[in-house]
């Protein structure tokens, strides 16, 4: 499900405008733009709200999630507001807990992908010659494969458990930043300021960490919140799966994969209300990364 | 200036490095990385030495490891995917036989995301920052943000379960499936209108709805996007001023001169809207059990047949490569402004 639409569009045209700027009104532009576009603060707000239920989940749910002691397939009351599931266990409380292992693996597989793949970025686009073109060549070729395939096979190979599901997502996503900071430390490298640098005798590292990185730092923001939001539905697909998880944890995907059997009979309560969950957080990532992406790409932005 | 044939044959030459690249990196993905096929077949049992041997041996995991890649880039180049470990059934055979109805989900999909995603992208595109574009924007994300699985879920409890209007999983009622056999190119609704069976036909297309309008509606979300901000570059661009000043219809301005050109873009991403078709049909056919490629990909890896997720990974790289290969090739037949 490797899907960063909002991105393909935006990422060539971003630095160009951004050097332009000058660094001191960003901030200040920042959050006139974002009351603006109160769409990326209603992502930010729908995102807080869902950490924090699920943060504080131990004392919100009225039942312990994994404690079977609720009637059997109940429809939605008034005890239980999303009803029970086949194991008598209370399906809200279930849904308060269930996004802890999604964010967590959203965010960290994102985390630890950005890291590999700006690395890689930065040194690749930045040294050039055979090295950066055989390095692009391999991250071009993991990049056209889908995504939700190559984490279910990586996946499938290290095994259950919230570490290798981390794994095999981040691995899908390393393309992803290296694509985006190699054509701008491409770009960066070539203006006038790195050349001073460069005639006034300054080491590479520095060049490339001074002048070069911090450059492509912005867009990088833009990409990250849609590639969380993206994470999250991949870590569903592999839970929905079965590859993912081990019962009894409470997690969406996981879960709707529970209920799917008891849906032919009309149990709708058991898909529907995790699937909400997971649409309102990967809504909330989504809005936060589109309104970034506009407001670093003049082009886009309107109004 | 380098030609047209120029830029195909660096593509041609291209393709084949892009496959290697991908199959070195499925072969390292599976032998390398920690875990040993042969302890996850046996799944913990003891055997004596000599039967783990001999499964080793079986996957000639006992040689050194260029020999095994040596070997594994060879038979690949011979079309051969090694044998199934559970049943010793050939896998190219069992990807052959499972293929096609991957490729009838994946082609009535894009026929419905090229119509909703086309269509709401023109919609949105023409009426920037009006309602219409706000709404079809904000259905955008939505869709984006809705896990594949669910929105197929939600079909069958609504259109299955309570409305009733379509069969909610397999490709045919269970009946038409032990009378008919679609031996010609194994899509149900090709070979039913090829042997003039109108019966089976319809009932493939019923069974078709619920699958393609789940991954089709996913799509169009993705290509209406890109619709939309093509043509609203276009729009604003000298040539369609010209166009609108000389007096032409709206309707022609947009269709004509327009779409035509926001179209050379959008045919550049199909290539990738073609790998997040794959990965969305290994999900829509869990959810609605066609018993496609997807299916069997997931099959193999509950039953740790190592060979058969080798061989149905390698397929699907392989099928990437010539698709994006093929949408290049098209891009640049298109747009007789390309020249590489």
């Amino acid at each position: 499900m490797k899907s960063s639409p909002l991105i393909e569009l935006t990422a060539e045209e971003l630095e160009a405008d951004l050097s332009r700027r000058p660094n001191r009104h960003r901030i200040a532009y920042f959050f006139n733009q974002l009351w603006h576009h109160k769409l990326p603060l209603a992502g930010l707000l729908l995102v807080i709200a869902i950490v924090l239920v699920n943060v504080f989940a131990p004392w919100l749910a009225p039942f312990d999630p994994t404690t079977q002691d609720q009637p059997r397939l109940s429809r939605p009351t008034q005890d239980n507001l999303m009803g029970t599931d086949a194991l008598q266990r209370d399906v809200f409380s279930r849904v308060l807990f269930g996004g802890r292992i999604p964010l967590i693996v959203g965010i960290v597989s994102v985390l630890f992908a950005l890291t590999v793949g700006v690395l890689l970025g930065w040194v690749s686009g930045f040294t050039g010659g055979i090295f950066d073109r055989s390095l692009a060549l391999i991250m071009d070729a993991i990049y056209s494969f889908p995504g939700l395939i190559l984490a279910i096979a990586v996946s499938a190979i290290l095994g259950r458990g919230v570490l290798p599901m981390t794994i095999a997502i981040s691995v899908v996503y390393v393309p992803t930043y290296f694509r985006v900071v190699r054509g701008q430390v491409f770009q960066i490298k070539e203006q006038e300021y790195v050349e001073a640098a460069r005639a006034l005798g300054s080491p590479w590292l520095r060049i490339l960490l001074r002048h070069i990185a911090p450059n492509t730092m912005s867009s990088i923001l833009a990409v990250a919140p849609i590639n969380v939001a993206d994470a999250i539905l991949t870590e569903a697909g592999l839970a929905f799966l079965g590859l993912g998880l081990a019962p009894p944890t409470p997690d969406w995907g996981f879960d709707i994969s529970n209920g799917q059997q008891y849906l032919l009979a009309g149990d709708w309560w058991l898909v529907t209300f995790p699937g909400i969950m997971i649409i309102l957080v990967s809504l909330g990532f989504g809005m936060m990364g589109e309104g970034l992406s506009d407001w670093l790409n003049p082009k886009r932005r309107r109004g | 200036m380098k030609g047209m044939g120029q830029y195909i044959i660096t593509r041609l030459l291209l393709t084949p490095v892009t496959i290697l690249v991908l199959l070195t990196f499925v072969f390292l993905i599976l032998r390398v990385i920690p875990g040993d096929p042969v302890e996850a077949l046996l799944g913990g049992r003891s055997v004596p030495p000599e039967v783990e041997a001999r499964h080793r041996a079986a996957l000639g995991l006992d040689k050194p490891i260029y020999v095994q890649y040596w070997d594994y880039l060879s038979s690949i180049l011979h079309g051969d995917f090694g044998r199934s470990l559970i049943d010793s059934q050939p896998v190219t055979t069992d990807i052959i036989q499972r293929f096609p109805t991957t490729l009838e989900l994946a082609i009535f999909s894009i026929l419905i995301a090229t119509f909703f995603g086309l269509g709401s992208g023109v919609i949105a595109g023409r009426r920037a920052d009006r309602l219409a574009d706000h709404a079809i924007r904000f259905f955008n994300i939505g869709i984006f943000a809705t896990p594949i699985f669910w929105l197929g879920l939600m079909m069958q409890l609504v259109f299955g379960v309570w409305l009733h209007w379509f069969p909610v999983t397999d490709q045919l009622d269970i009946l038409h499936k032990i009378t008919f056999h679609a031996d010609i190119t194994g899509l149900y609704t090709v070979d039913s209108l090829i042997k003039g069976n109108l019966t089976i036909f319809t009932d493939a297309l019923r069974h078709l709805v619920m699958p393609s309008l789940t991954l089709g509606i996913i799509l169009s979300g993705f290509l209406g996007r890109i619709t939309r901000v093509n043509l609203m570059e276009t729009l604003d661009q000298d040539y369609i001023r010209t166009a609108r000043s000389k007096g032409l219809s709206e309707r022609n301005v947009v269709y004509k001169h327009a779409l035509r050109n926001a179209f050379i873009p959008i045919m550049t991403v199909l290539g990738l809207q073609f790998a997040i078709l794959l990965g969305g049909a290994v999900l829509t056919e869990s959810v609605f059990n066609w018993q496609g490629l997807g299916h069997y990909l997931l099959d193999a890896i509950t039953k740790r047949d190592y060979v058969a997720i080798q061989g149905t990974v390698v397929f699907i790289a392989l099928f990437i490569s010539i698709v994006n290969f093929l949408t290049d090739l098209t891009y640049s037949l298109i747009d007789p402004r390309v020249k590489y």
